[in-house]
């Protein structure tokens, strides 16, 4: 199931979960409060405990295509056309103030994106479902738990979809055309995640009534429960 | 959770709810940092894609139902961990659009024209929230507040928009958010029919 190929998984560690669950909790608040160059701080703090948590999710900082994306969504217009334009003050700043706001906007982007693969890394789907359930019913609390899980995976499979459509001459023409190719091949694979995780679910279910008959078994025939 | 058929339900809702969360904290983010225009209506677009595709992958009304709020409720809950400061307003047009459409397809049988009404419904709230919203915090004021705000930071200005009155913006904002999610409702229903043959799965 490409899901538990490209999702590296839950951090295991009890002390690990605390960890990236605190971490991640105060880079997002830092990343929402703090302005340059205090900003610097989180970032750098929230790809260090990635890098020691969970390495392979450093991989998407590795990727070109994030940095070029922030500067050319985020930092150029707000160099080129001012801070207001991003509604960070009321008294517009251009210039060298402007690009400061820019990287500061893209800083904390890196940093809230650090922060959710730090908090999706370590979220148990039990947990999670069981806290939900309360408010809105088992199935939905469960459905929270596992959705927050695909989060990485998700992103990996539109990464992948849009590469590959850019592989076979993407967006130089015919630009509706590879557009509904585009959402297309989404749909197609997320149909085919949903029955993946289906099984999944159906699988895991088998697997705890096995357990509990198991367990049953050995009490009728007076056999003790390996401690 | 005992049957196929919930663990199919289940698996829906959480697989779409992910689909329609990534794109709010990726897209959507990306949209409203670079201040494009009617933004919360091309992301309602998007939503309401998602929540029809996977409703409809559910085959039987009664399989799909509860489906599309669930959804919903499940981006919700990934909304907090958005780059955008605004994820309690965006947490609400969620459920809210969320609402609509399971209120629309609660009953009946699911076709184009059924999911086009519930598309129109959802573009519908992201209006009818921020009307609201602005009436409560000004009053006999929430008009004026919302031109200004349309005009700078929804990017009114740069459609053009500026010699408009308020009444008039927010009726040309209203009809556009409404087309929009008639539109995508509709498109939701011929992108199952595509995915569906594509998969080769037999017609419900």
């Amino acid at each position: 199931m490409e899901t538990r190929r490209d999702n590296p998984g839950p951090t295991r560690a009890r002390g690990g979960i605390a960890l990236a669950l605190g971490g991640g909790i105060t880079a997002l608040a830092a990343a929402m409060l703090l302005d340059w160059p205090a900003i610097i701080g989180p970032v750098v703090a929230s790809l260090l405990l990635l890098g020691l948590l969970n390495r392979r999710q450093l991989a998407v900082f590795a990727s070109p295509w994030l940095w070029l994306g922030l500067a050319v969504v985020l930092v150029v217009p707000v160099w080129l056309f001012g801070a207001s334009r991003a509604g960070a003050a009321e008294n517009a700043a251009y210039g060298p103030a402007a690009l400061r706001v820019g990287v500061t906007m893209a800083l904390r982007v890196v940093t809230t994106l650090a922060a959710m693969l730090l908090i999706t890394g370590c979220v148990a789907p039990a947990r999670v479902a069981t806290l939900i359930g309360r408010l809105a019913g088992r199935e939905v609390g469960l459905a929270c738990g596992i959705g927050i899980n695909l989060l990485p995976a998700m992103l990996e499979t539109v990464r992948r979809t849009t590469l590959a459509l850019r592989l076979r001459g993407g967006w130089r023409r015919k630009r509706l055309a590879n557009l509904r190719r585009l959402v297309t091949a989404i749909g197609v694979q997320t149909v085919r995640m949903t029955e993946d995780v289906a099984e999944a679910l159906l699988l895991a279910q088998a697997g705890v009534r096995h357990e509990e008959d198991d367990g049953d078994s050995r009490e009728d025939s007076g056999e003790r429960k390996p401690t | 959770m005992a049957t196929p058929a919930r663990a199919r339900w289940i698996a829906v809702v959480a697989v779409f709810g992910a689909l329609w969360g990534a794109a709010e904290i990726t897209l959507g983010a990306l949209l409203r940092s670079a201040g494009v225009p009617l933004r919360g209506t091309l992301m309602t677009g998007v939503g309401v894609v998602v929540m029809l595709v996977g409703r409809r992958t559910l085959g039987r009304p009664a399989d799909a139902r509860g489906s599309s709020l669930a959804i919903g409720l499940v981006t919700a809950a990934i909304l907090p961990l958005s780059v955008s400061r605004g994820f309690v307003a965006a947490m609400t047009s969620v459920v809210g659009e969320a609402l609509c459409v399971e209120a629309v397809l609660w009953v009946g049988r699911p076709a184009g024209g059924r999911f086009a009404v519930a598309g129109l419904c959802a573009g519908l709230v992201p209006v009818v929230r921020r009307v609201v919203t602005l009436v409560t915090l000004y009053g006999p004021a929430a008009l004026g507040v919302l031109r200004d705000k349309t005009l700078t930071q929804q990017g009114g200005a740069a459609l053009g928009l500026a010699g408009l009155t308020a009444g008039g913006l927010l009726a040309v904002v209203t009809v556009v958010s409404a087309a929009v999610g008639l539109v995508c409702g509709y498109a939701a229903w011929r992108l199952a029919e595509t995915i569906r043959v594509r998969l080769g799965r037999a017609a419900v």
